[in-house]
């Protein structure tokens, strides 16, 4: 039920809402642990019924270094020109800020010569994904844990990835930097109704 | 299916299982034409165990960029603190306020951004119907100003204490002077 209040707000009263039983959920639309090493994850066929997406992952890449980047991709689009690539990463005591227009880096993760046990973690939100009236931007953040000693390869992200379209967002493709998403990796969409 | 080197998942067969969920969504809202000065939630029910907001939005400001501010119960007194962390233009900022009237929860996309676009946002207010403690938000945001150069970029991690034990039962995002623009949406939930 919507009240107008003073200065133009939008106001929602909440008590018929919650009494009506109609409260959404976070809703599990896929789950993926993979079985082999793969050059990308990917989930299509993403309906357009929910408000907002999230995606967690524990992940690992193939790359022969203690790191790689994590990239995502909407709708399969893979022109550059396409996004907006705008974030951050801490690394020892060190902030670098980066923008351009690339396929967008949603995280850092570790790789072949990292840690053997350490995985990295991440995740995003994706506000309003279904929307065709404004470009979509997923916030993310994602922390490589290299070799666990020292701050070597240790790297907090921080972004946003644009997606300079008003297409409904149906497809998320993950890729690595380089090489392949390690097997064991595993990623889990949600889709977050109202 | 599976693809070859990749793997792909198609969702029509798992959609339909649903499944349990500790989420709810308690209101939704997506600003209509002419924009709206504050997003208000109000009559928030105790019966959660933490709120969780998100969203996107914009503002109508005639700037790069645009302050977004969030009160509790409609306390407009001296009653916050305040403490955020952000970049901009090759600069890392910490900041902190006491005795503010509202918590900086970030910035906000404005009319002199990218077209179309929008900053994409969470925050948490965990144990939001305690009446033993204060109240703690934390949050962030990433605003990133007309997609060329560092120009109203802005990356921000905000938190701020409401210096009150009432439980939460109201939630107010404004801006400093600009209203949000018509396409903003946040969608309150309920975590038990």
């Amino acid at each position: 039920m919507l009240f107008p209040v003073l200065g133009g707000a939008l106001d929602f009263r909440l008590d018929d809402r919650l009494a009506s039983g109609s409260a959404g959920n976070a809703v599990l639309i896929s789950d993926t642990t993979l079985g082999s090493d793969a050059a990308s994850v990917d989930f299509s066929s993403i309906p357009a019924t929910y408000a907002h997406l999230m995606v967690v992952w524990h992940v690992r890449g193939t790359k022969a270094a203690q790191y790689d980047s994590l990239h995502l991709r909407f709708n399969a689009d893979t022109t550059a020109a396409n996004y907006w690539d705008c974030r951050g990463y801490v690394n020892s005591t060190t902030y670098t800020g980066s923008n351009a227009n690339a396929i967008p880096t949603v995280g850092w993760i570790d790789a072949a010569t990292a840690y053997t046990t350490s995985w990295s973690a991440g995740t995003l939100i994706l506000p309003d994904y279904a929307n065709t009236t404004t470009h979509k931007a997923a916030m993310s953040w994602g922390t490589s844990n290299g070799p666990q000693s020292g701050t070597t390869s240790v790297y907090h992200h921080f972004g946003t990835a644009t997606w300079k379209s008003t297409s409904a967002v149906n497809q998320l493709t993950f890729v690595p930097g380089s090489n392949n998403i390690a097997q064991y990796s595993r990623f889990t969409l949600y889709g977050l109704s109202v | 299916m599976i693809q070859i080197g990749a793997v792909d998942f198609r969702l029509d067969n798992k959609l339909g299982t649903g499944g349990t969920s500790y989420l709810s969504g308690v209101a939704d809202q997506t600003v209509g034409a002419g924009g709206v000065a504050s997003i208000d939630f109000t009559s928030i029910p105790a019966t959660h165990k933490h709120l969780l907001l998100i969203g996107s939005r914009r503002s109508e400001r005639a700037l790069g960029y645009e302050f977004t501010y969030i009160r509790f119960n409609s306390d407009t007194g001296s009653n916050y603190w305040v403490a955020r962390h952000f970049y901009y233009n090759g600069t890392t900022i910490d900041q902190s306020h006491t005795a503010a009237q509202s918590i900086m929860m970030g910035y906000s996309s404005a009319a002199s951004s990218a077209a179309s676009s929008f900053t994409p946002f969470w925050l948490w207010i965990p144990d939001y119907a305690s009446t033993s403690k204060y109240k703690t938000v934390i949050g962030r945001s990433f605003t990133f100003g007309g997609h060329s150069g560092t120009t109203d970029v802005y990356p921000s991690y905000h938190n701020g204490v409401w210096r009150n034990t009432a439980a939460i039962s109201s939630v107010s995002l404004f801006g400093a002077s600009g209203d949000y623009a018509q396409y903003s949406r946040v969608t309150l939930y309920g975590v038990s």
